[in-house]
């Protein structure tokens, strides 16, 4: 075990995997000599080579379109979108090609190729660079979108996400990249599709995405000393989704909020609360109650930024209206 | 194959053509008898371009195609019964019938795909290339687009990173005079795209693209350079669709002189002329009837073909295991 | 209840910027109509009719006749007939909810909505109520908009369980206590006269030794009903709402017990059949009955219930009346006890027999009537009642 941050455990999986991989190629913008903007890819270059480690031009279609055909024609890419927000410049090529071409040209390609990339509000980082679009591509068929919380779970994803055939949208948050955690030495793989209980409860289940939680775990401590038990579930892989994991405790604590960073309306909450009510309807002793975004772009100013986003005390305020 | 093919050769590329185009007319029969689905884009009048850009490629080299990719598949050895049955929904199509026209791929053959996206095969055909660089293999791939997608973002995206990295790829520019309904001049600054190859990087050739053995020549010296690690090149074939953009065009907006003008010059007349000069006429009508039976073939037995079963849908989302 | 406020519209036709009331076509607490035209007002120009933008009743007048009211100005108020909508809670802002592309939402209707109006409850709570049958309407809701809760209805759970134990009613128990539910809403009275039972001993004894199913005091018993139905209309009859309605047959229901509770299988055209003939439908429905096979067919419109607790031990008793029957015979045990005959104490065996009745459709008269009757034919046994014979 190592005490590592955040960044340095998604490191750690490329390093680790482009060694036992000659087929792992990185790219993107600024990827290479000076080894990514939050250093995820640091050194990776020096290490492996002008030809597996390459900067790209800002050419966001081409990062996308470079890992689709490369991928299929046996490599393993580990393309990086530096912010979410930039992400729909390539969407043409995830929603027409790398979902569709699976589909349609059947076995005849695998697509196992990685797309990093990063979002998150609350750095001033502007309207144009705090987007969370993961709702955007969680609704794509054939990817699979993966948020990882923890250092750990970080590593270990981003191991699964190369070792899978399918195509993976790997997103990360600006906030969690210096965040702490024990991470595992050596190989360490996690379920994609599983999600974990990081705290359990029996009073309300919070069903939350990448930063939020932490946030929900903040909020579960102010609970707790208020009498209420919140159970908090971390996604972690967002399509295909652990609908088990999440169901089985909804059916013990019967009640729900579902909290994630994107916009409310029509948010990756709305498809987590409509499955709750669909599969724990009869559990439910409540309304499940959803936490988003505004729906608005983020505005720069701090108190109006900070305002947008859920936050822990916003999150107790919703399980109390659940306990009454 | 060298730079300008065999007599031999050139024969098999006439007939080759000749299929594409009586391919193209089945098509139009069928559409005209309520027999197909969704707007087909023919491509004749431009069967030089297709057949002679692929004829000196090997298997393992790829084509990224277009919308308007008949020629493409043919050239680069896509079977035509299981052609013809992919554009029909069959089952026993390329691609089971979930492509259709637009999404054809034969990856033993070594064609990675149709594109219903106009452009938006060019990044693939870079990324398939950055493979071949990155595993130091001497293949090719040689990606067909139109003057309308010369105008895309992700068209000016794929040629700068592949003349910036030097990817071994023959871009190969089919210019038909039309994107859409849109005459070229209303949709390009250049009138001649070739002149944006020494805006990426990379050497250009403008040629005739309705003269096979031109495009056979001008593919050849792009393929041999690419395989020789010199980077990518980028073919201009001027060329004209004789028919609308597709089988639901009213049409209306192609001047009566313009086409007659290019009717006259056809690439399967003016090639079966060299052939009949240096084979004979019976030779030569021995290669159209042999291209008529086997269109014939291809169509009866898509026709006949069963449609695939809605249990398919049932198989899951994703690929299991790793990769 | 929900207030709608009656407003001057530019729709009431030309551009103007106020109108006066002229004159109010509805009075406060007169229902309106949708669409029904309740005031006139003029402007300069014109005299136009405001019309009720939803039903309701007119609450009051704001602005009353000679008033000058400015364009958008209220008019009146009106009270919406838009009760027991369920409740749509509204989202707190404070929990990142935002108004993107929602409507105002009718607010919320508090706790139940009144006799068979929706109960507002959580889904595991109607879950929990339904698997315990618990009435929701039995239990008063703590949650938000009195919304019944998991807790509410486990408590209400708790309360029920400290009284001992429980049993949820199912087959015929279950019917019963539907039927007797429905009975209890019917005027019903009784009559009772004794019966000596030797008549129907010599007839048992003069049959005794045919063939076929052997014939009981309880086959006897139920021909002679049958036949003295014949003569008493009233009571193979049912009431409607405002009528009575004859039957044209005799079914006699036989209330049988089982350990599962009592069914009344019954015996069609019973005055029909000979004595054998009752004694045979009487076996085989009541086999049917302990096996409890019997079909819907078989406990289907009885005219008349006959219920014999005699061979329990039972003296005496007064049967409540199966809707939609207007009579019931209740028959007691044949016991021994003094009688007085012509002037002498004697031993005979007396049963009680008792004739409930509807007292919308019988009274006391023909319930006297019917039991002589009955009486007559048991005590002179021999008169017609043959046993292979139907009369």
């Amino acid at each position: 075990m190592a005490e590592l941050r955040y960044a340095e455990a998604l490191h750690s999986a490329l390093v680790e995997e482009m060694r036992r991989d000659e087929s792992v190629i990185v790219f993107g913008e600024d990827v290479g000599s000076y080894g990514g903007v939050f250093k995820v890819t640091k050194d990776l270059q020096h290490e492996f080579g002008r030809d597996r480690v390459r900067d790209t031009p800002i050419s966001e279609q081409i990062i996308a379109g470079l890992a689709i055909g490369a991928a299929m024609m046996g490599l393993k890419p580990v393309a990086e979108i530096m912010y979410v927000d930039f992400l729909p410049l390539c969407l043409d090529q995830l929603l027409n090609q790398a979902s569709v071409l699976p589909f349609i040209w059947g076995d005849q390609i695998r697509l196992p190729l990685v797309l990093r990339t990063q979002g998150g509000a609350g750095a001033g980082a502007g309207a144009q660079h705090s987007k969370s679009l993961e709702a955007m591509v969680a609704h794509i068929p054939g990817l699979k979108i993966v948020m990882p919380t923890t250092p750990a779970d970080a590593k270990g994803l981003l191991t699964a996400a190369i070792r899978d055939p399918n195509p993976v949208v790997f997103i990360e948050h600006k906030f969690l990249y210096n965040t702490r955690g024990s991470v595992p030495e050596g190989e360490h793989v996690v379920e994609i599709g599983k999600a974990a209980i990081m705290r359990p409860g029996t009073d309300v289940t919070i069903v939350a995405t990448s930063r939020m939680v932490l946030e929900s775990l903040k909020a579960a401590e102010t609970l707790a000393a208020e009498g209420i038990a919140a159970e908090i579930i971390d996604v972690r892989t967002l399509r295909p989704l652990d609908t088990a994991t999440i169901i089985e405790s909804v059916q013990r604590t019967h009640r729900c909020i579902v909290v994630n960073e994107g916009w409310r309306f029509g948010g990756y909450g709305a498809e987590l609360a409509a499955t709750i009510g669909e599969l724990a309807f009869g559990y439910l002793d409540a309304p499940i109650a959803r936490l988003g975004a505004l729906d608005m772009p983020v505005p720069y100013s701090q108190p109006l930024e900070l305002a947008t986003i859920p936050n822990p005390e916003k999150i107790v305020i919703a399980a109390r209206n659940l306990m009454r | 194959m060298q730079n300008a093919p065999s007599p031999e050769q050139h024969a098999l590329l006439y007939r080759k053509m000749k299929i594409v185009r009586l391919l193209e007319e089945a098509i139009g029969k069928l559409h005209r008898e309520g027999k197909t689905r969704g707007p087909i884009h023919r491509c004749d009048g431009q069967e030089a371009v297709g057949i002679g850009a692929t004829a000196m490629l090997e298997r393992e080299d790829i084509v990224t195609s277009s919308h308007r990719g008949h020629a493409h598949y043919i050239g680069k050895g896509v079977a035509t019964d299981r052609l013809m049955a992919e554009i029909m929904g069959r089952a026993t199509g390329t691609c089971r019938g979930r492509g259709g026209h637009m999404l054809v791929a034969d990856r033993e053959a070594g064609m990675l795909g149709g594109c219903g996206i106009v452009g938006g095969a060019l990044p693939l055909a870079v990324g398939q290339a950055l493979a071949f660089q990155v595993q130091k293999k001497a293949n090719v791939v040689v990606a067909f687009y139109g003057d309308g997608a010369a105008q895309i973002g992700a068209c000016h995206e794929a040629l700068n990173v592949a003349g910036l990295w030097k990817l071994p790829v023959v871009f190969v520019c089919e210019h038909n005079e039309y994107g859409l309904t849109v005459p070229a001049r209303e949709q390009s600054s250049v009138s001649d795209i070739v002149l944006r190859a020494a805006g990426y990087g990379m050497p250009g050739e403008m040629i005739d693209g309705n003269d096979l053995l031109a495009v056979h020549a001008a593919t050849s010296r792009a393929v041999q350079r690419a395989r020789r690690g010199e980077g990518s090149s980028l073919i201009e074939a001027k060329t004209y669709r004789l028919l609308g953009f597709s089988t639901s065009d009213v049409g209306g907006y192609q001047p009566a002189s313009e086409l007659a003008h290019w009717a006259s010059r056809d690439p399967i007349p003016r090639t079966r002329s060299l052939l009949v000069k240096t084979m004979g006429e019976r030779h030569v009508a021995a290669l159209d009837a042999s291209a008529a039976e086997e269109v014939d073939a291809a169509v009866a037995f898509a026709l006949a073909s069963p449609l695939p079963s809605i249990d398919e849908l049932d198989a899951g989302e994703y690929v299991q295991g790793t990769a | 209840m929900v207030e709608i406020e009656l407003r001057l519209t530019g729709a009431a036709g030309e551009y103007m910027e106020s109108a006066t009331v002229v004159a109010w076509l509805k009075t406060p607490g007169e229902s309106v109509r949708e669409g029904e035209s309740i005031v006139v007002v003029e402007t300069a120009k014109a005299s136009t009719e405001i019309a009720a933008p939803s039903s309701g009743v007119l609450a009051r007048i704001v602005a009353a006749v000679g008033a000058e009211v400015s364009l958008g100005g209220v008019l009146a108020v009106i009270e919406g007939s838009g009760g027991g909508a369920a409740s749509i809670p509204a989202l707190p802002r404070e929990a990142g909810a935002s108004s993107t592309g929602r409507a105002a939402l009718p607010p919320p209707a508090r706790g139940r909505a009144g006799e068979g109006g929706w109960i507002l409850a959580s889904p595991i709570a109607r879950r929990l109520a339904r698997e315990n049958t618990l009435d929701l309407a039995a239990i008063t809701g703590s949650g938000p908009d009195g919304r019944i809760g998991e807790r509410d209805v486990l408590a209400a759970l708790a309360a029920r369980k400290q009284d001992g134990r429980r049993e949820a009613p199912a087959g015929y128990r279950k019917a019963m206590a539907k039927r007797m539910s429905a009975s209890a809403a019917v005027p019903q009275f009784s009559v009772s006269l004794a019966v000596d039972g030797a008549g129907i001993e010599a007839l048992l004894d003069r049959l005794k030794g045919g063939d076929g199913t052997p014939i009981s005091v309880n086959d006897v018993i139920m021909k002679s009903v049958a036949l003295a139905l014949r003569e008493a209309p009233r009571f193979n009859a049912r009431w409607d709402g405002d009528a009575v309605l004859f039957h044209d047959h005799i079914n006699l229901g036989m209330a049988v017990a089982t350990e599962h509770g009592l069914a009344a299988p019954v015996i069609r055209d019973a005055d029909k059949l000979s004595l054998r003939g009752i004694a045979s439908a009487g076996f085989r429905l009541r086999r049917r009955t302990l096996g409890r096979k019997l079909t819907p067919e078989d406990v289907a419109r009885a005219s008349f219930t006959v219920s014999n607790l005699g061979l329990l031990g039972a003296e005496e008793f007064v049967a409540l009346l199966n809707p939609p029957e207007v009579g019931i015979l209740a028959v007691g045990a044949f016991t021994p006890m003094p009688v007085v005959r012509d002037g002498a104490i004697v031993v005979r065996r007396m049963a009680k027999f008792t004739v409930t009745g509807d007292h919308r459709v019988v009274d006391g008269a023909d319930a006297a009537r019917l039991l002589t009757a009955i009486r007559t034919l048991l005590e002179n046994a021999p008169i017609g009642l043959d046993a292979d014979q139907a009369p």
